[in-house]
């Protein structure tokens, strides 16, 4: 059992249909078609239709949680339904080998006028929960959802927050063999999703499978060994997380494409100085690598001259999520200034702790006094973007399966 | 059939849910249930008696006549209307869940039976009113109710898959609705003479309404062969409706329901 998967996707496809006339008028004769047993066209797209996802294979055994990124209308959410069985795929095949639980929009099932406490008995019978269980449960699910007294209040007094605990609190009683949870920690405040996550993670432990769908890195990288990135219904990467986040990190284009040259912006009175560009090189080294030194060098041009200025930059995970250090020359006693015309800064980062993968830059030109930024680069547009190589070593491979940052430099005692 | 007895304890928990919802929010609650067969008797009962209506004799009392038509028609038109409404209103976790749909189907007929148990016992209280016997006949009501439920039921079922895709569905369910009302003999009594006959032949609730109100009230029955024809009939075509049903359901969740 340990070793049979849980779920199996081949060749997975789904289309949908752009204007709703239509894709009604398809509906019909899709169902006239499977009643009268005719093949249907599934690999021809009729006009006005796209492929929502597009040949999607994986495999998941116990144990296994798969993140999903992409892009509003990459095909997440369909993929999560189909796996669910709510639509057809209109070719390749799901192979499910038990219960399958999903936690998609928690409590829509939830009558309003109903009280907390009825809406768990339903919500539990929607999801194949017997009222007798629901029985020896209703206290541990009544705990979970820290509702308290509201437990016989209305449903419809409820905050999305406290309807999303309800929901989990249920859904986190069933012991499905899969569970497919599609951005419903968003709701719930601090406290509440690190318990969600606790009780996702021993789920796992206990051989259960996973499917998550987030737009929240921290969460998924907590959560997910492995990622698959949608990108308009097709399967861009499939690999580790971190891997996953950095190809997702590229979707964003206009934020990490990498080579951003503001060289065209004009100099105005209101935007008078432009950093055009910012170069990240090895110091003295053919590679940037862990340990060793890199140089930042910042080419900007300015209207005229500003004096005195300082100068910083700050380092941020692939996923632009984690700003890992900050540094301003003002606060090292250094003071620079801005002579007009075409000029650059450079420093040189020493002893670089981070782990091997890629990072970005993003850089500033502040006025002294007041700490204003009088020029920026890579907020508005693509941040400088380089990699820390290294050797698949064993400490790195442990920090990278670990989602590490940093490498301390440790000195241990006997 | 599996999924049909699966489905029991969730059908039961959603009439529960739908039961509540709606007389929660209400200030009369149950009363409802009582008044409307009320208020259409007595505006028959009314018109009647000024010779409004021309209205053949009838065998029993007018107003029990007239109520138990009523009492037929509306149950029927409770398993008609029900799937689709309980389908429509679940639409959303249709999209969300996969339950075992028929428990819509389930839950639906379980309201019409909740319907008819409170008619009925309003049905008691007048047949002491009038101080009416009951009929050896009575112990068939449970079959003739049955029949008209199940051909209820069965264009109910038939139409869920349309009815969720085009909203045209549901708003025609009102004027067909009207326009069937006064095509059943429901406020009077079956014609005996061409053309009104056709509406016997034509009308499958025609038989099925007429027997199981000569079953209520006492009385010879007098459409045995119409009521058997449409009850095999029913029986077959909720057979498909019910297959359909289950074949159309994803088509129409994928364009509905997301």
């Amino acid at each position: 059992m340990k070793h049979q998967s849980r779920v199996e996707v081949r060749s997975l496809s789904k289309k949908f249909c752009r204007n709703l006339r239509r894709s009604l008028r398809y509906g019909i004769q899709d169902i006239t078609r499977e009643v009268l047993c005719r093949t249907q066209h599934a690999e021809r797209l009729r006009s006005e239709e796209f492929w929502a996802l597009r040949d999607v294979s994986f495999s998941l055994f116990p144990g296994d949680a798969l993140g999903l990124l992409g892009r509003n209308g990459a095909g997440k959410t369909t993929l999560l339904r189909l796996l669910n069985g709510l639509i057809r795929p209109d070719t390749g095949f799901i192979k499910i080998h038990g219960r399958v639980t999903p936690l998609i929009e928690l409590g829509t099932g939830f009558a309003p006028v109903l009280t907390g406490r009825e809406n768990i008995y339903i919500n539990g019978a929607i999801l194949g929960l017997p009222g007798k269980i629901v029985d020896d449960y209703i206290d541990a699910i009544i705990d979970f959802a820290e509702i308290g007294d509201f437990i016989d209040t209305p449903v419809q007094c409820y905050s999305e927050g406290m309807k999303a605990r309800l929901g989990f609190a249920v859904a986190a009683h069933l012991v499905p063999d899969l569970m497919l949870v599609d951005e419903v920690l968003a709701v719930g405040d601090l406290g509440f999703q690190r318990k969600c996550l606790n009780q996702m993670a021993m789920y796992l432990r206990n051989g259960g499978a996973l499917i998550l769908v987030s737009h929240n890195m921290h969460l998924i990288q907590s959560i997910c060994q492995r990622c698959l990135v949608l990108d308009a219904g097709k399967v861009l990467f499939d690999g580790t997380t971190p891997g996953a986040v950095a190809v997702y990190s590229t979707l964003n284009n206009h934020l990490t494409s990498g080579s951003a040259d503001n060289a065209n912006i004009t100099l105005t009175e209101a935007n008078p100085v432009v950093i055009d560009r910012v170069d990240i090189q090895s110091f003295k080294a053919a590679d940037i690598r862990t340990g060793g030194a890199m140089q930042i060098t910042v080419h900007f041009r300015s209207l005229r001259e500003f004096v005195p200025v300082t100068w910083g930059f700050s380092l941020w995970t692939a996923d632009q999520d984690i700003r890992i250090a900050t540094n301003v020359a003002k606060y090292d006693g250094k003071l620079h200034r801005l002579s007009g015309g075409t000029g650059t800064f450079s420093c040189v980062v020493k002893e670089l702790p981070l782990i091997p993968r890629k990072y970005f830059l993003k850089s500033g030109i502040y006025d002294v006094e007041t700490g204003w930024p009088i020029a920026r680069f890579g907020w508005q547009q693509a941040a400088a973007c380089f990699e820390i190589k290294g050797e698949e070593t064993e400490t790195n491979s442990r920090h990278r399966i670990d989602h590490d940052i940093i490498n301390l430099n440790v000195e241990w005692s006997d | 059939m599996r999924d049909l007895f699966a489905a029991r304890h969730l059908a039961y928990r959603l009439l529960i849910r739908n039961l509540a919802s709606q007389y929660r929010r209400s200030m009369f609650g149950y009363v409802w249930a009582f008044v409307t067969p009320i208020v259409a008797t007595g505006g028959f009962v009314f018109l009647n008696s000024h010779q409004v209506l021309q209205i053949a004799e009838t065998n029993v009392p007018y107003e029990i006549y007239v109520f138990v038509g009523i009492l037929l028609w509306q149950t029927f038109m409770d398993a008609f209307r029900y799937p689709l409404e309980w389908v429509s209103e679940f639409r959303l976790v249709l999209g969300r869940v996969n339950f075992p749909r028929e428990a819509l189907i389930l839950g639906a007929l379980g309201q019409v039976l909740i319907q008819l148990g409170i008619r009925i016992v309003l049905l008691v209280l007048l047949f002491f009113w009038f101080r009416l016997g009951l009929t050896l006949t009575i112990v068939l009501a449970p079959v003739v109710l049955s029949a008209l439920i199940g051909l209820g039921l069965m264009f109910g079922v038939l139409l869920v898959p349309v009815g969720l895709l085009y909203g045209d569905v549901e708003k025609g369910i009102h004027l067909v609705t009207m326009f069937w009302f006064f095509m059943t003999p429901v406020i009077y009594p079956p014609p005996t003479s061409w053309p009104g006959t056709l509406l016997n032949q034509v009308n499958p609730v025609s038989p099925l309404l007429t027997t199981a109100r000569e079953v209520l009230v006492g009385g010879s029955l007098t459409q045995l062969t119409g009521f058997f024809t449409v009850v095999s009939g029913t029986v077959l075509c909720l057979f498909i409706g019910w297959v359909l049903f289950r074949l159309a359901l994803p088509h129409v969740v994928d364009r509905v329901a997301s």
